[in-house]
């Protein structure tokens, strides 16, 4: 199984045969291979946004493995970690976990299992942009709408009918259809489950 | 001359104050003496004076006739009148207390104050519990003196205000009197007696005392003197500018310048030129001090002899003196003795004269006139003679004592040559016994006669040699003379062209020091007795020079031997127990060359008893060295007599004893041992070994003095031994604790190897997996397959590399000190801690010194020093934040010697109440901890010679540091 070419896979460890020798091997792979010598290093590199996976070293002088996880997270990012460590560490692996990562392996890593764990880090890391794709997608979508079919669209949500929706707007119910229609051309969604989804993806808190 | 019956007359008429004839022991064939008794003599006079040969021959005549048993007398010439500080008198009395150690001295007898002074104070060292008589010691000046138990003696009481009264009887129009002394001791303890007689005439004359002052000055002013003045001498054995005199040389000097009449009040000063006075007699003096002396001897105790006043002081009055100054002989005090009457023959023959017969008397005037003119010709030179013999032995002892020892030889040359030529000898030797059977000859001959070789034959002359050991002298005219028993030696006279022989032995008995002799070549003569006397004081004199050598020679040789033993005994305090073996073999070396031996060796006893093994050994060039090991049953007498604790010496394997000591003489011979001494080493009680010293070249004595000297030498290595053994015994206990203490060390370390471990083979799967998937790839890339194989050889090498480290200190070996780089050691220690200090989120900073000198170390143990500090630090800084954990190594020269290490953490610090304690065994502050880490490390600091300390940081956290020495060349 190879994965699509040019996918971008970062390694981060403080030991250098340790890089260097992972590096190969995932390079074997068909990925290619960033390597940092700490996690300040990799920090100082700007956009991770096109690196799809990061190997992770757990214990490094400086900033810890779990210490750049959990600055990442903070700073928003949804990068998949793969964790690998030097010591049976199982506070730190249950921490990994918890954090979000992909796989917690220790040294030394077999080759199936590293590349493994890279493969679903990679796959996770393309689902996570197409989410991200949509989600920009959507918020484009939900600028277009006007003051009136954002409303509309807010209460269509949450279950109302249209007469109840016209009551509430204090316009008829044929406005409001016509308005619903619009709302579900310009959110391209197919039905009212659909309407509902995108709107909880939006965060439009629905009304109950 | 010596024969002159002139000379018997005036023998007669008592010249006392110089010699007179004793009864000497006849030349007999002594027969066997019981237990004989020693007195020994101390004159203040560093030589021969003629009111001590008064003493002594007033002490002789009468004391020895009287012990039947004999005595043997020893004089001690003092030369006092130094400082009591002086170094000089330290050496005498060391020099007397070696002579006098073990022998047995039955009564000392000071003579005049000085010497009583001396004796008083360094009695109790040099004659513990010997009684005393002193004599002729003049006590009325001095205050205040305790003269202590068992001391008795004669007085000599002063008589100068008699003297006074004399001169005032003879001129009652004296007005003034010049008191007359010198600068030694002895004349100023005189004077002071004198200003107190003389006191009481204070106003009747004017008394001036000239004192100290220099011959020519004195002479100068008494030539001088008013009409109405009189000279009193008191004493002058040195002047004002250092020059020595006889009191009889002074006084002649000066009564010969003076223009005026000269008292004293000595005998010994009637006769050169003094007009008289009441005169002390100091053979009177010896004479009561013999007596004394016999009771004390017979066993009184001195405290039931009382002291008494010497007797004999009279008014005596030379007749040429008093004819001199026109003093008539009614003027003289009542029962005065009147000296110097001239029996010339022209007065004992005048009634032949004044006979009237012409022809004989004409005959006889002329005949007696030659007589007269022989006669007292004859009597002024013997006068003469004597005072030049006397002056002449007097001058000799002087040199001879003060001479240094190694122009001794030549002095006694020099001295035989004046005395052989003053008695017209041909030949003048003085023989010395200087080893077993060696005799060496200093030999002075007359021109156109043969001296004697230098070295002697001991065999050559049996009877002789008896004789003198006997204490007799060997005396003949002619060699026919000699008895049966003497056919040897008659003829190695012969071979030698001796006709008359005179031979007196010099020391007595077993201390026979040597002979002195004198031989008649060209013809016959004979020895009249009156000579042997004078010639038995030279004798002494002689003596007395030889001994002197013969104490300085051996003290020397001991202050050599002690100088050695304190050096060795130095080097070796202190030493560490590594080196004392070096030093050992180092110590042997410089006792062969000192004892001049062949070789000399240590062997330790096998623990079964069973062999003697050699473990240090010095051989001198060319020598043979010691056999590895020698079966002790191939030396069982040594070996029994070593078990007890005895030493074994043997001059010639001879001396062993034949039946008992059988094996071990073939032993000796089949390693080519000639001469050995052997001591036992001893620790405890036990013998563990044996020290040995071997000639092989020659033989040679081994005196006793010298072999227990050796069992110092002994005591000093087995010492040592031991002490090496139980400091190595020790040094393997802390081994075995560091040891412990770097496992549990290690065991702390286990999370940082394994992680440490691990990188490596982490790296070296990776790559080995990529290669894997190169190799199934087409193309092959083997350019990338050559790069991986080489980078995994490379971690695995890494990986050796730490367990390497590990097992290093994990070593458990002898600690090997050698010249180390500290700084490398250091960073090897940081890398080893390096996985934990990532784990505790520590961080480690190194600031190693550059050019750092390498030190004095072992490897393994300073590492574990450094190691545990790190992991104490590390420990310390649990508490505190993450960002604040750092460590810090540091090196720096200390100074010229030492280089000192810091580990700095950024901890809490040491409580005050904890820092006395923390280097305490047993005491920790950690939960879990053993507490044996910090003391271990300070005992590792102190075995190398360094300092392990702790101290807190004006900044926080704690240092421990520690010194260790530069390692230089060592010679």
């Amino acid at each position: 199984m190879s994965a699509p070419s040019g996918t971008l896979v970062g390694i981060v460890d403080d030991d250098a045969s340790v890089r260097k020798g992972m590096a190969r091997l995932v390079t074997t792979a068909g990925y290619r291979v960033e390597v940092f010598a700490s996690a300040r290093e990799f920090l100082a590199r700007a956009h991770h946004e096109d690196l799809c996976c990061l190997v992770l070293d757990v214990r490094m002088p400086g900033l810890t493995g779990l210490e750049l996880q959990e600055a990442l997270a903070v700073a928003g990012s949804r990068m998949s970690i793969v964790f690998i460590s030097g010591h049976g560490d199982v506070v730190g692996s249950v921490k990994a976990m918890k954090g979000g990562a992909i796989d917690f392996l220790t040294k030394p890593v077999d080759a199936r299992e590293l590349l493994g764990a890279i493969e679903r880090a990679v796959a996770r890391a393309l689902t996570v942009r197409r989410e991200q794709a949509g989600a920009t997608d959507m918020h484009g979508r939900l600028k277009t709408l006007t003051a009136r079919e954002a409303q509309v669209f807010a209460l269509v949500v949450t279950g109302m009918l249209n007469k109840q929706i016209a009551a509430e707007l204090g316009i008829v119910e044929k406005t409001v259809k016509v308005h619903r229609a619009r709302v579900m051309e310009k959110m391209r969604a197919g039905s009212l489950a659909e309407l509902v989804r995108l709107a909880d993806r939006a965060g439009i808190i629905a009304k109950s | 001359m010596w024969a002159s019956r002139y000379v018997q007359v005036w023998a007669g008429v008592c010249l006392c104050g110089l010699l007179v004839f004793p009864a000497y022991p006849s030349p007999a064939h002594g027969a066997d003496v019981p237990e004989r008794k020693t007195v020994v003599l101390l004159y203040p006079n560093p030589r021969l004076l003629p009111e001590s040969m008064a003493v002594e021959q007033g002490l002789r005549s009468t004391l020895e006739p009287a012990v039947a048993s004999g005595v043997d007398f020893y004089t001690e010439y003092l030369d006092l009148g130094l400082a009591a500080e002086d170094p000089k008198e330290q050496l005498l009395t060391r020099f007397l207390r070696q002579k006098y150690q073990g022998r047995k001295v039955d009564l000392v007898i000071p003579v005049a104050f000085p010497a009583l002074h001396f004796f008083l104070q360094h009695r109790a060292e040099l004659f513990p519990g010997v009684p005393a008589i002193f004599c002729a010691a003049n006590l009325d000046a001095i205050k205040g003196l305790d003269l202590g138990p068992d001391i008795t003696g004669v007085r000599l009481r002063s008589e100068w205000g008699a003297t006074l009264e004399a001169a005032l009887r003879v001129d009652p129009g004296l007005k003034q009197v010049i008191v007359i002394t010198g600068a030694s001791e002895i004349d100023r303890d005189l004077e002071a007696a004198a200003v107190e007689d003389l006191g009481r005439y204070r106003n009747r004359v004017a008394l001036t005392y000239l004192t100290g002052l220099p011959m020519a000055r004195l002479l100068d002013a008494v030539a001088r003197l008013p009409k109405d003045s009189t000279v009193l001498f008191v004493s002058l054995l040195r002047d004002g500018s250092g020059r020595l005199f006889t009191n009889p040389e002074a006084v002649s000097l000066i009564a010969r310048a003076s223009n005026v009449p000269v008292y004293s009040w000595a005998e010994t000063h009637l006769g050169h030129g003094i007009v008289g006075g009441r005169l002390a007699s100091f053979e009177a003096q010896g004479a009561r001090a013999a007596e004394l002396g016999l009771r004390i001897l017979r066993g009184e105790q001195p405290r039931n002899v009382p002291i008494v006043d010497g007797e004999g002081a009279a008014y005596i009055f030379d007749v040429r003196q008093l004819r001199r100054w026109g003093i008539g002989e009614s003027r003289l005090p009542h029962g005065s003795i009147v000296r110097y009457q001239d029996p010339s023959l022209w007065s004992l023959y005048r009634g032949y004269v004044t006979g009237g017969m012409l022809v004989l008397g004409v005959v006889s005037l002329m005949w007696g006139l030659l007589l007269q003119r022989a006669g007292r010709r004859r009597v002024e030179l013997s006068l003469d003679e004597r005072l030049k013999f006397e002056s002449l032995l007097s001058e000799l002892s002087a040199s001879l004592i003060h001479i240094s020892l190694n122009d001794l030889d030549d002095e006694i040359g020099r001295g035989l040559r004046q005395i052989g030529e003053f008695l017209k000898m041909d030949r003048a030797n003085l023989h010395e016994y200087v080893a077993e059977g060696a005799i060496v000859r200093i030999s002075w001959a007359a021109e156109g006669v043969e001296p004697l070789s230098r070295v002697m034959d001991p065999d050559q002359f049996p009877w002789a040699t008896e004789q003198l050991r006997g204490g007799h002298f060997v005396r003949f005219s002619r060699l026919s003379e000699l008895p049966e028993q003497a056919a040897i030696d008659r003829e190695s006279y012969q071979n030698i062209g001796t006709q008359s022989e005179l031979s007196l032995p010099l020391g007595a008995g077993d201390s026979l020091l040597g002979v002195l002799s004198f031989n008649s070549v060209r013809t016959e003569r004979t020895w009249p007795d009156e000579l042997l006397p004078r010639l038995k004081l030279l004798s002494e004199v002689f003596a007395g020079a030889l001994e002197r050598r013969r104490a300085e020679l051996a003290l020397n040789e001991r202050l050599r031997f002690e100088t050695l033993l304190s050096e060795l005994s130095a080097v070796f305090s202190g030493l560490p127990a590594l080196e004392i073996d070096h030093e050992i073999t180092r110590g042997l070396r410089r006792i062969v060359d000192f004892l001049e031996v062949d070789r000399g060796t240590l062997v330790k006893f096998s623990d079964d008893k069973l062999s003697a093994q050699t473990t240090h050994s010095w051989a001198a060039d060319g020598v043979a060295p010691a056999p590895a090991a020698v079966p002790l049953d191939q030396i069982p007498w040594t070996a029994a007599r070593l078990g007890r604790g005895a030493t074994i010496h043997f001059a010639r394997l001879e001396d062993l004893p034949p039946e008992g000591a059988a094996t071990d003489r073939a032993t000796y011979l089949a390693l080519g041992i000639k001469s050995r001494v052997e001591i036992p080493l001893m620790i405890g009680d036990a013998v563990v070994g044996a020290l040995a010293l071997s000639t092989l070249a020659a033989e040679r004595t081994w005196r006793d003095e010298l072999v227990q000297r050796l069992r110092l030498f002994g005591e000093m290595f087995a010492n040592n031994l031991a002490r090496k053994r139980s400091e190595l015994e020790a040094q393997g206990l802390r081994n075995d604790l560091a040891h412990a203490g770097r496992v549990a060390t290690i065991g702390e370390l286990t999370a940082s190897l394994a992680h440490e471990l691990n990188q490596p083979l982490t790296a070296i799967l990776s790559n080995a997996q990529a290669g894997q998937r190169v190799l199934d790839t087409a193309p092959v890339d083997l350019v990338e397959v050559g790069e991986i194989l080489k980078d995994i050889v490379e971690d695995d090498k890494r990986a050796g590399e730490v367990i390497r480290r590990l097992r290093r200190l994990l070593a458990k070996g002898d600690p090997h000190m050698s010249a180390l780089d500290l700084n490398e050691a250091l960073e090897d220690v940081a890398r080893l801690v390096s996985g934990d200090a990532v784990v505790r989120g520590v961080s480690i900073r190194l600031e190693l010194a550059a050019g750092l000198p390498p030190v004095l170390g072992d490897r393994v143990q300073l590492q574990q020093v450094a190691l545990n500090l790190v992991l104490n630090g590390m420990d310390a800084m649990r508490e505190s934040g993450p960002g604040d954990r750092m460590l810090v190594l540091q090196t720096a020269v200390a100074d010229t010697e030492t280089v000192r290490v810091e580990i700095k953490d950024s901890g809490p610090g040491i409580n005050a109440s904890d820092m006395s304690k923390i280097f305490q065994t047993f005491y920790t502050t950690k939960p879990d901890g053993m507490g044996i880490g910090l003391a271990i490390t300070r005992s590792i600091v102190d075995a190398h010679g360094g300092r392990l300390e702790a101290h807190n940081n004006p900044d926080g956290g704690a240092t421990f540091s520690f010194t260790l020495p530069i390692a230089h060349h060592r010679p």
